[in-house]
């Protein structure tokens, strides 16, 4: 407090004590140095942090970097995301918001960055999606057959996403793959996403399967899909 | 003082027309969602040789530009089918529904779009 009589330097210093006393108790320590990170590394350059993000008109999409990632806590696993971030490896199978065939390259991070980020990006999380909707339990054989022909016959998701079928690796390439999706992302949040992905996706090349003009799968079925996208 | 009434008003409707052109400027034109939403499937050309045209697929995209194939759905059957998808009109389900993503109005639009793909002497109107 006497501080703030000393001067405009000490002043400064002593806001940003202030500030950091009053968010220390907020984040535990590493989502906070996991955000100085994130920032001093520019990564929002290319990541809306902000969301649910807002649509952009079709033509201006190309420009969009990359994947939001406001809602990362709901959407990865902790431990693939961690290692991920220290060597990532492509997820789309396109030069990311163009349709060229190909694959983007990343920065990648050092191990104890890594955990920092991760961190601070499993902080963030969708307030809106209730979580336990969805099991993250394994399927058993008939179940699985089941969901696979959600998948690829009531709605051709494969037509779209790579995943990993009796035949091997097959599918179209504009979306990420799917394949050892169960690994990297949360059941929840796929089932929040094929409801209205919208919310996640605005500027997607997506189509919407949830319950606006019409609903393409019943919500016992969006569930079942989504445990299956779980055990891929 | 009539004449600059007059004016004034032409103005104003100036000014409202300046603010509305950015915003319906915002809506995208047919063209512009075949590229963001079709092309992936359907190719440029709307022959359907976009970058998920891949063998294993139950059947290849639909060919826009083929009169054959178009002349046997009438505009609101290709409505129906760009909101629904596929199954509505007895078609593959890899042609997915796109009602909840785009407008009516946009839906429409799209419908006159892919007609004017059609090439040939033949193509429905
Ligand atoms: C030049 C733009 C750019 C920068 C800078 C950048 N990224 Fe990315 N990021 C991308 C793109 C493009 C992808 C999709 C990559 C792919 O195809 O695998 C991506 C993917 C990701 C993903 C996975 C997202 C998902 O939805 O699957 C995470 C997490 C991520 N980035 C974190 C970071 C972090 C942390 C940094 C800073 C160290 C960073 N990014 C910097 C462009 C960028
Ligand atoms: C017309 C192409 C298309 C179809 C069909 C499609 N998707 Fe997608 N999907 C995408 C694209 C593109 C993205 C990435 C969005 C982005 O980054 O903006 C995506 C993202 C996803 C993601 C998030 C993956 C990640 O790692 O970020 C999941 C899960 C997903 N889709 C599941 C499905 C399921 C299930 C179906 C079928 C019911 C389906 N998709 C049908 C294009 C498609
Ligand atoms: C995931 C791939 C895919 C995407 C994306 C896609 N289509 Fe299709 N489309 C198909 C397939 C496959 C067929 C043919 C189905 C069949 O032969 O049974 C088809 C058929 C059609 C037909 C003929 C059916 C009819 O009733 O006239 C039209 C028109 C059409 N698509 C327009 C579009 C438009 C417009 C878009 C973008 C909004 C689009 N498609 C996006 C795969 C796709």
């Amino acid at each position: 407090m006497i501080a703030f009589k000393k001067g405009p330097l000490l002043k400064w210093w002593g806001a940003v004590l202030v500030l950091g006393c009053v968010h220390a108790p907020l984040a535990a320590a590493g989502p906070a140095q996991g955000k100085q990170l994130f920032e001093a590394k520019n990564c929002g350059a290319c990541h809306q942090m902000s969301g649910p993000v807002e649509a952009v008109p079709v033509a201006q999409r190309s420009k969009i970097k990359g994947p939001p990632l406001w809602f990362a806590g709901s959407k990865f696993k902790n431990e693939w995301l961690i290692a991920w971030l220290e060597k990532p490896t492509a997820l789309y199978r396109v030069k990311y918001g163009t349709l060229e065939q190909g694959a983007n390259s990343h920065p990648a991070l050092s191990k104890a960055d890594a955990q920092e980020v991760g961190a601070y990006l499993m902080s963030l999380t969708d307030p809106a999606l209730k979580a336990g909707a969805v099991t993250a339990e394994k399927l058993n054989r008939r179940k699985m057959l089941e969901a696979e022909k959600l998948f690829t016959k009531k709605q051709v998701c494969f037509g779209c996403h790579q995943y990993a079928s009796k035949q091997g690796d097959i599918g179209g390439f504009s979306g990420p793959s799917l394949v050892g999706a169960g690994n990297r992302l949360q059941a929840d949040w796929v089932h929040a996403l094929l409801k209205d992905n919208v919310r996640y996706y605005p500027n997607a090349r997506m189509p919407v399967y949830g319950n606006q003009a019409f609903e393409a799968f019943t919500d016992e079925e969006l569930k079942l899909l989504s445990q299956y996208i779980g055990n891929l | 003082m009539a004449l600059t009434r007059n004016n004034l008003k032409t103005s104003a409707l100036l000014a409202v027309l300046v603010l509305v052109a950015p915003a319906s400027g915002l809506a995208a034109s047919a063209k512009e969602n075949f590229e963001w939403y079709c092309v992936q499937c359907h190719g440029s050309d709307g022959t359907g040789k976009g970058i998920n045209s891949v063998k294993e697929l139950p059947v290849g995209p639909m060919d826009l530009s083929n009169p054959k194939e178009m002349k046997k759905f009438t505009g609101e059957q290709i409505i129906q089918t760009l909101t629904r998808g596929g199954p509505v009109n007895t078609l593959d389900s890899l042609m997915p529904p796109w009602g909840n993503r785009l407008a009516k109005d946009e839906i429409k639009a799209l419908m006159q779009y892919v007609r004017s793909l059609c090439k040939g002497t033949d193509c429905p109107k």
